[in-house]
């Protein structure tokens, strides 16, 4: 029983061994001879080879034919016999380019000598049966190590097989290779993917190690491998990479240096804006940051107050708000300002102040001019001329012709009295508010200065008296206020443009303070009889302007003005042109 | 001289645009290779594939019948190494024109059964894609002139071929695979000779 299991499984294992051949066949291969297989190599030539089996009587030559047909439709059903029986080995049917068609079936059969007997036969396609020679001339080359040198990666080279070259070269054989490595002496081989390139990049081979590396090839799309080719061994030492880690050590070390170099040389601060250029600020067009930095505050609120923009922020709809000119903080420029303006005069004209008048012109609303801090009003200068023309009528040394001229100038004027009831510090004369409104009427037709403020506001003006003749020459009884005052007043009366005691608000009248009036005295200027007043008026004779264009007053002494002043100014009979004060003051 | 100064530029564009051309015929080769590669390993799996299903007792019967009676064997192609490498590159290419034309409608027997995870038809769109690919590469060798070989005539085989042999079912799919895989691998090879020799490289033209 147990025979007879033995027998079958042998019979199995034989017919599976049969089956898995590289032909099938039908005889038992211990009894009648066999094909052993056909081959092809480079899928342009073949090969049949059999076997006698156990007939030890066949092998004379010829005692075993071999014959061939093709099985496709075109082809004619006819036996072939073997075109080319090997000489050495008489077991062994080639086919050679001419006789090997592809894509075409064949079927080959083993007949005897008689042909009576057929012996084996199999079937196939040419290409199914491609069993290429292993490929040749495996080589490796070092490709790197790691940092620990314990693991390398190589590169494994060869070239396809020497039979199947030629058809590789030109396209008609494509062959894939696959790579199989592993540490010799180990059981397990590690199998990499098989392509096209005659190169195999191979990781993670261990230094210091044996291994062995084989390659085998096969038709692209089949699986017919062919046999190994000679195993190649590499052993990567330890030792190898070194050199190339202390490289890597003196290269990282240039590194850190050059690196270190950079830092230091980048700390100046050439190379820091070159290579880190600052951002920059934000920007107000016009205005230059650094002026803040510098702290040139002039600079800086002269470009704001000038600035389109920001002068309509500054100058709103806010009336009440009053710009005062202070001309403490900036003696220099007001000097300055008054060279001009004498300049300006002399320019202007010699000796006729029609000019000077008639070019004060009040074509704004009186604010926007004069209220510019810093830019030199060249109104306001004529307002100081104006101011310097005023005192210098009371010059006592003024020529008789400027007196003349004056009078011209003046004639149409009417005469304005005022009381003065006090002058305060800042230079400013107060005087008794009488008949203002005509006043301001009057005045405002004949003459207004740009520096008023608005033609609401009252002006009185300093006005030297001379003798009542010439009063009564050149003035006109338009108020009977004024000829009250000529017939009564026979001294000089000082009238200075004023704001309005009323306690409107203050114009900023930019040079009206300029001539300072010195607070020795306190004159006081009686207005017409109409005001009720107690005490009768006083006036005060002006003797002069001094070097700082304040207005000199005489002490107190009513109705007794000095000889001296009544004698140089008989022919003036009171009135001073403006180049008379002009005379005076300088 | 001046006009062999007119005609150096001329002659360099000329020059440049024929290396222009070349990479854009490789191209195209490159695509029909990789197409064609793709089909080759798809009937090779289909085959593999089929076999595996097969119970063990059926597996030795079915590699009898092997490639005998393609649909394609009445097709005159050049089935040695040399005839071959004889052959034009454009007969190769209209041999494999009309190779993949054969397979346009058996190919739709593939569906379903053998390539379920693929999708019904992909062969079919496969290799109708590849004989679009074809035809450029003939236009391309033809420049322009007209096809003289082309137009033949020559009436394909009966579309029913397969249909009416006498096989059962087995032999009948199997038949039908053994003959497409035959088929593409044939075509593979006549697409990558032609791409080699209209190529630069010398070893081609051995």
């Amino acid at each position: 029983m147990a025979a007879i299991q033995a027998l079958f499984i042998g019979f199995l294992l034989v017919h599976d061994v049969a089956m898995q051949g590289l032909s099938p066949t039908f005889k038992d291969q211990s009894q009648t001879p066999y094909l052993t297989g056909c081959v092809s190599r480079a899928m342009e030539s073949f090969y049949c080879s059999w076997s006698v089996g156990t007939f030890q009587n066949l092998t004379e030559p010829r005692d075993l034919k071999l014959f061939y047909m093709f099985q496709d439709m075109i082809s004619p059903k006819k036996w072939l016999e073997c075109p080319q029986y090997t000489l050495l080995r008489e077991k062994e049917c080639r086919f050679d380019r001419e006789h090997t068609q592809i894509w075409t079936p064949y079927k080959i059969q083993l007949r005897s000598r008689d042909q009576d007997v057929v012996y084996d036969e199999v079937q196939f396609t040419v290409e199914n049966i491609v069993y290429p020679d292993p490929p040749v001339g495996l080589n490796w080359t070092f490709l790197s190590v790691g940092m620990t040198k314990m693991y390398t990666d190589v590169v494994v080279s060869w070239e396809p097989p020497p039979s199947a070259a030629i058809e590789v070269g030109v396209g008609w054989l494509a062959l894939e290779y696959e790579t199989q490595y592993r540490e010799t002496g180990s059981a397990t081989w590690n199998i990499l993917n098989a392509d096209k390139e005659t190169k195999k990049f191979i990781y993670g081979l261990r230094t210091n190690t044996d291994y062995e590396i084989r390659v085998r090839c096969k038709m692209k799309g089949f699986m017919n491998f062919s046999n190994f080719s000679d195993s190649l061994m590499i052993n990567i030492p330890a030792t190898e990479s070194r050199v190339p880690i202390a490289v890597g050590f003196v290269l990282t070390a240039v590194g850190f240096a050059v690196i270190g170099m950079l830092v230091l040389v980048t700390r100046q601060k050439k190379l820091m804006v070159i290579f880190l250029p600052p951002i920059p600020g934000p920007k107000i067009r016009g205005i230059d940051p650094e002026l803040f930095q510098k702290g040139k505050l002039s600079d800086l609120t002269s470009i704001l107050t000038t600035h389109a923009v920001l002068r309509s922020d500054l100058y709103n709809d806010d009336s009440w708000i009053e710009f005062i000119e202070l001309d403490i903080d900036k003696p220099n420029e007001t000097e300055q300002d008054l060279e001009t303006a004498f300049l300006i005069d002399h320019s202007a004209s010699s000796s006729d102040s029609t000019h000077l008048i008639n070019d004060f012109r009040d074509d704004d609303s009186g604010r926007a001019s004069c209220c510019e801090q810093d830019l030199p009003d060249p109104d306001t200068v004529e307002c100081r001329n104006l101011m310097l023309s005023s005192a210098s009528v009371l010059d006592p040394t003024a020529t008789p012709q400027t007196g003349a001229a004056f009078q011209d100038s003046w004639s149409g004027t009417p005469d304005l009295y005022a009381q003065v009831r006090q002058v305060t510090l800042s230079g400013e004369v107060v005087l008794t508010p009488e008949e203002q409104s005509h006043r301001r009427e009057v005045m405002n037709k004949r003459y207004k200065p740009k520096c008023d403020q608005t033609t609401k506001e009252p002006e009185f003006h300093v006005r030297v008296l001379g003798d009542s003749d010439e009063r009564g020459n050149t003035s006109e009884p338009d108020n009977n206020n004024m000829s009250t005052n000529q017939s009564t007043d026979r001294s000089t009366s000082t009238s200075l443009p004023l704001d309005d005691v009323n306690g409107a608000p203050r114009q900023p009248l930019m040079g009206y303070q300029e001539p300072q009036v010195a607070p020795a005295t306190a004159p006081e200027l009686t207005g017409p009889p109409s005001s009720a007043l107690a005490s009768p008026p006083e006036y005060t004779v002006v003797d002069g302007t001094d070097p700082q264009n304040s207005l000199l007053l005489r002490s107190n002494t009513p109705m007794a003005p000095s000889s001296s002043h009544m004698k140089q100014m008989p022919s003036l009979e009171g009135y001073l042109s403006p180049d008379l004060l002009d005379s005076i003051a300088f | 001289m001046a006009k062999v100064c007119l005609l150096l530029p001329v002659l360099l564009v000329l020059s440049s645009m024929g290396h222009v051309e070349l990479s854009e015929h490789q191209r195209l080769y490159r695509h029909a290779a990789d197409r064609m590669k793709s089909l080759h390993l798809m009937a090779v799996n289909m085959i593999s594939d089929f076999e595996e299903s097969l119970p063990e007792d059926r597996r030795a019967p079915s590699k009898i019948f092997l490639l005998s009676h393609c649909i394609s064997d009445s097709i005159p192609a050049p089935s040695h190494k040399d005839e071959t490498q004889r052959s034009s590159v454009l007969r190769l290419l209209r041999t494999s024109f009309r190779l993949i034309e054969t397979w346009e409608y058996p190919s739709q027997a593939f569906s379903g059964a053998f390539l379920n995870s693929l999708g019904p038809n992909v062969i079919t769109e496969k290799l109708n894609d590849l004989k679009m690919g074809v035809n450029l590469l003939i236009g391309d060798f033809l420049n322009g002139q007209p096809d003289m070989e082309g137009n033949d005539s020559l009436p394909l085989p009966f579309e029913d071929f397969y249909l009416y042999l006498e096989d059962n079912d087995l032999s009948k799919s199997y038949r039908l695979m053994a003959c497409f895989r035959k088929d593409m691998h044939r075509i593979e090879t006549f697409i990558r000779m032609a791409s080699c020799r209209r190529s630069a490289d010398s070893n081609c033209t051995l």
